[in-house]
């Protein structure tokens, strides 16, 4: 399957500086390849393993209110803050 | 009377609802989940999502969730999973929301509603976390235009309730919704409340021929503000796709926008291929593990639904259907009532009293029905001075609204207004002596014949009186006299 | 002998004797930075004042007679993508470049509540993603036996600085590797505890199922102590293993004889003969004090590279997603949200990682999902059983900690493949989610200069004790070998007067 590229790093939210645009393409075009390897092998009967806490049981927690931290903190190393919000460029239309 | 839309098409409606629940802390870290707070002040680490920071799940939330899922008839997942959804949008901080794909927490449920009486069945309903919000600013044609972030609202627990393609009507959905909403508020799941968004609406709505096998290809609308919304947008949805299809045309996939102003849908986004959300089982949290005994205690301390309510005040305090209906259409209302019953007051004249006179008011005013503006107390009070004969029932109507707006006891309202009423005969004799010789045609109309005329005289005492006549004895003293 | 050039055990009975203060401590170690950090730049932050302070409080407490903790005085080195509150936490990439964590780690706070000094934070490759600490955006970290040598990655700093002697005990990440084979490379002890041992709260996430924090230090005790302070059940982590503990440090000396140890096959494919050399007679060594060696086959093993690569790529695409310059972190010039989103993160991101986030991406979107990221789960399944099924004849498995010596900056960074496939021996152990510890047991001499060559012992989940019994015993058995030549190693690395610093 042909590697969209330009659809995959859209995907990841990433623009792809354009200096390795191409030769990313052929390195994950060649990473993908091998790792087609795992196509090859017999998994029947294996049920997947995704995550090393299957067995575990999910901890619940006390419906506590508990103020770990001041939000002046978090203003403090945000890149842009406006009154008590944080600012961002607003969607383009028709995306 | 069931809606009859159309002989050739037919639609067919799924909803998808968000509800918030209604814990005090959010669903993976313990910031309040209030809301209405200022921006950004129920902010941590977790549901910043800053790096390092990891999730803990909450116990009430879990527990409202199985409840909400009990009430809804569903099956439980005693083993369910939390799964990771991905896209990008700046109020989700991770860059993902953790939510429940694979395997939710219930499935299988219903929701039955009346007109036509069927079954609306639920997919599933499973939890998780909300995002925060987004405030839009400037224009399309200035450009400084940008949207400022709150994230009080951001990991805040949520169910999503998603129905089968089983609505058949804009009136069929209306019905839903309420019924979801009243049997939600009523478990005490919820404050399920739109104008707040703690309950949110999307539709998916397909058009096919009647008796088509072949289902309609959907389109989406996301966010409707109101139930009215919901009935209106379908209804013109309906249309807009019957429109295509009668001229041999394909509907597209599509997003799109219920515009409350001008009354259409518009496009917001071509659907080409469903979204990828490239879910994958969260790595961070092991299953979800219910164990039958807290499911048993769930169930056991499920607050009354409204149907079971319904029964015991039609069969146990004999009210009519009608009304046990009206007094449970929310939580606060029933509660209210029954205070007033366990305060002694009779249950047919209580609820008389609240559909038409306390019901009535708060409609006028726009108030909601989730907080009722009296005390019992004050409000049993009231009804006893009009038993005792203190008031009669025209003043007890004022003595209502003046004890909502001033927030005083009625018997204070009646000696400071001196709205008691006049039963004594002297007083009234003299009064009554005084409109019979006042209105002597009216009088000669009454004695030839006409009894209706009567009513204009106990008027004009009533009148005089201010109200404060006591009409069954004035109607007494009048005939007596009007008879010598 | 200087206080820099002493094991952590040997620092500490200094320090609880009161021959030494903590600050005294400090002050040599400060000095031994100021001496080879321009060489080797390990370091991205050295967080001198705040370091002081602590010390100060651990003096007070000796003074008073109060319990100073576990690790009284004890510089310790924190590589950069776990958080100490209050100080930069970069992640070695221009993403965070800025961003100052506001809040400790459990890791660390468990350090500071035993007496620990975080003397600074250490050098990683960008995110943890990378086996050469090539890939962070502040420069290369050297290796102090070569310095025109990689130390290893992603852990490069935190084994560079306790090589070199600029702190006697470090924290290392490892998700596939990134503590044992940085340890291996500069001839030092690292330790990939059992999942779930360490608390990863406050550690920034690459792969979840997959990530370790480890201690890493000159000997296997001062990583014993290290692992007695930090291990536990921590509430802020999900995935926390609910296990009792018991002291690491405290069994130690116990016998070997008897312990079945297996050498799987398939770890030794396309390992270097001057490694191959070093390990072999290691074994011997071994087989001298009584433990029975015998060799396995783990068939799925070759499969473990593709398996681990699609697995962490796929989680590292997920955890990486929260960066988007919105709420912290670098925030590209941008006029619309996509902008935002597509330049913030394609210029805070350096290549390996942008690379690993494509993988990701790939491997879980749709059509892809099944074919790469499903059959992976599976994969590793398998292994997981190829692993047990192993524990049952034996009670560790060795292995080369690496199939070759620290190779030359720039050797392999252009081939993503050849420095994938290095990982071999190291990934499936994070795979399974079990605990080894690579320890230095020789030296390679192929390649002109002297390099180390390491050992690995894999224990089954929550065995860290006999791994480091085993290690223990070994590293008796090898005497000063090891440690005769670092102090050489050390007293090369003088200050120079004209650095010549390589970005």
């Amino acid at each position: 399957m042909e590697l969209d590229i330009t659809r995959l790093a859209h995907d990841a939210g990433i623009t792809l500086p354009e200096e390795y645009k191409d030769d990313l393409a052929n390195d994950l075009t060649s990473l993908l390849e091998h790792m087609k390897h795992l196509l090859k092998v017999d998994l029947e009967g294996y049920e997947p393993t995704f995550s090393m806490v299957e067995s575990q049981q999910l901890r619940l927690f006390d419906d506590v209110v508990e103020q770990t931290l001041s939000s002046e903190v978090l203003f403090e190393t945000a890149p842009s803050v406006d009154e008590r919000y944080f600012k961002v460029p607003r969607e383009s239309q028709g995306s | 009377m069931t809606e009859v839309l159309d002989d050739t098409y037919e639609m067919m409606v799924g909803l998808e609802v968000h509800v918030e629940l209604a814990t005090q802390t959010k669903m993976f870290c313990r910031c309040s989940s209030r809301f209405g707070d200022p921006p950004n002040t129920n902010i941590c680490p977790i549901c910043m999502g800053l790096p390092g920071t990891l999730p803990q799940a909450n116990m009430e939330a879990v527990r409202l969730a199985v409840r909400a899922a009990l009430a809804l008839n569903c099956s439980l997942n005693l083993t369910s999973r939390f799964d990771r959804k991905h896209y990008f949008y700046p109020d989700l901080p991770k860059g993902y929301q953790i939510s429940q794909f694979y395997i939710p927490l219930a499935q299988a449920g219903y929701i039955e509603i009346d007109n036509p009486r069927k079954k609306i069945r639920i997919n599933r309903v499973h939890i998780e976390e909300d995002a925060g919000k987004s405030i839009h600013a400037g224009d399309e044609i200035t450009t400084a235009s940008y949207s400022l972030l709150d994230f009080n609202r951001s990991g805040v627990p949520l169910i999503e309730i998603v129905s089968e393609p089983d609505i058949a009507s804009p009136d069929e959905a209306r019905q839903y919704l309420e019924k979801l909403q009243r049997t939600l508020a009523f478990s005490a799941v919820s404050d399920v409340k739109m104008e707040e968004g703690s309950m949110r609406v999307d539709c998916n709505i397909s058009v096919r021929p009647k008796g088509a096998e072949a289902k309609g290809t959907p389109c989406e609308m996301k966010n409707l503000s109101s139930f009215r919304a919901v009935t209106r947008a379908l209804a013109y949805e309906f249309e807009r796709q019957k429109e295509i299809l009668a001229h041999g045309g394909k509907i597209q996939r599509q997003t799109r926008h219920w515009d409350e102003v001008q009354e259409v849908t518009k496009l917001l986004r071509l659907k080409q291929t469903s979204d990828d959300y490239r879910y994958f089982p969260d790595p961070d949290l092991p299953p979800l593990q219910l164990s039958q005994d807290f499911v048993d205690e769930v169930r056991r301390s499920m607050p009354r639904l409204p149907e079971e309510i319904i029964a015991y005040y039609t069969e146990d305090l004999g009210l009519p259907r009608y009304d046990a209906e009206v007094l449970t259409l929310d939580p606060a209302i029933s509660a209210f009532f029954e205070e007033c019953v366990s305060l002694g007051g009779e249950p047919k004249t209580v609820s008389n009293w609240i559909m038409v006179e306390l019901l009535g008011y708060m409609r006028n005013k726009g108030l909601s029905y989730d907080s009722i503006p009296v005390s019992p107390q004050y409000f049993v009070s009231m009804l006893d001075l009009i038993k005792e004969g203190v008031i009669s029932g025209k003043i007890g109507k004022d003595v209502l609204i003046t004890m909502i707006e001033t927030g005083k006891e009625p018997k204070i309202i009646v000696e400071e207004r001196g709205l008691q009423q006049i039963s004594d005969e002297e007083s009234l004799s003299r009064i009554v002596d005084e409109i019979i010789s006042n209105n002597q045609s009216v009088v000669e109309e009454i004695k030839a014949g006409k009894e209706k005329a009567l009513g204009f005289l106990v008027g004009q005492v009533m009148k005089v009186t201010k109200g404060k006549a006591n009409p069954g004895k004035v109607n007494e003293l009048l005939r007596q006299k009007l008879s010598e | 002998m200087k206080l820099w050039e002493m094991t952590a055990k040997e620092i500490l009975a200094h320090v609880l004797a009161r021959d030494v203060s903590s600050d005294q401590v400090l002050d040599s170690f400060l000095d031994r930075i100021s001496e080879a950090e321009p060489q080797l730049n390990a370091f991205i932050d050295v967080l001198e004042p705040s370091a002081r302070l602590c010390a100060s409080r651990v003096d007070k407490k000796l003074e008073k007679g109060e319990n100073p903790g576990l690790l009284a005085g004890l510089p310790v080195a924190i590589k950069d993508n776990i958080c100490v509150k209050g100080a930069p936490c970069t992640c070695a990439s221009k993403m965070l470049e800025n961003w100052i964590a506001p809040y400790d780690a459990t890791c660390v706070s468990k350090l500071v509540e035993q007496g620990a000094i975080i003397i600074g934070k250490t050098n990683l490759d960008e995110f943890a993603m990378g086996s050469s600490t090539e890939t962070s955006a502040f420069g290369i970290t050297k290796n102090p036996w070569d310095t025109e040598r990689v130390p290893g990655g992603s852990s490069g700093g935190s084994a560079a600085a306790v090589s070199s002697g600029m702190a006697p005990i470090a924290l290392g990440t490892d998700t596939g590797g990134s503590i044992r084979q940085p340890a291996s490379f500069t001839g030092v002890c690292g330790l990939k505890p059992t999942y779930g041992l360490v608390s990863r709260y406050g550690v920034t996430a690459f792969a979840s199922s997959l990530d370790a924090v480890g201690p890493i230090g000159e000997t296997v005790w001062d990583c014993a102590l290290v692992l007695d302070a930090i291990s536990g059940f921590d509430d802020m982590d999900p995935t926390s293993s609910a296990r009792p503990g018991r002291s690491y440090r405290a069994n130690l000396d116990k016998e070997v004889k008897g312990l079945k140890v297996g050498i799987a096959q398939e770890f030794l494919e396309g390992v270097e003969p001057d490694v191959l050399e070093c390990f072999e007679s290691k074994v011997a060594c071994l087989e001298d004090l009584g433990i029975e060696v015998q060799v396995l086959t783990l068939p799925s093993l070759s499969y473990a590279i593709d398996i681990y690569y699609i697995i962490a790529s796929a989680e590292a695409s997920s955890n990486l997603a929260r960066f988007d310059g919105v709420r912290f972190g670098r925030r590209a010039e941008a006029e619309t949200l996509d902008e935002l989103y597509g330049l913030s993160r394609g210029t805070g991101f350096g290549e390996e990682v942008i690379r690993r986030i494509m993988i990701g991406t790939y491997a879980l979107s749709a059509g892809n999902k099944e074919k790469y990221y499903v059959r992976a789960a599976k994969a590793r399944t398998m292994l997981i059983e190829d692993f047990k099924k192993s524990f049952g004849k034996v009670d560790l498995i060795i292995s080369p900690a690496t199939p070759y010596v620290a190779f030359k900056v720039g050797e392999k960074i252009e081939d993503s493949l050849a420095m994938y496939t290095g990982d071999l021996i190291t990934v499936p152990v994070n795979l399974a989610g079990l605990c080894a510890l690579s320890m230095p047991i020789g030296f390679s001499h192929a390649h002109g200069k002297m390099l180390p060559c390491g050992l690995q012992i894999i224990g089954k989940p929550y065995d860290e004790h006999t791994v480091l019994r085993l290690g223990y015993a070994l590293e008796q058995a090898m005497g000063d070998e090891i440690r005769s030549k670092r102090v050489t190693m050390r007293q090369s690395l003088k200050p120079v007067r004209e650095v010549e610093l390589v970005d």
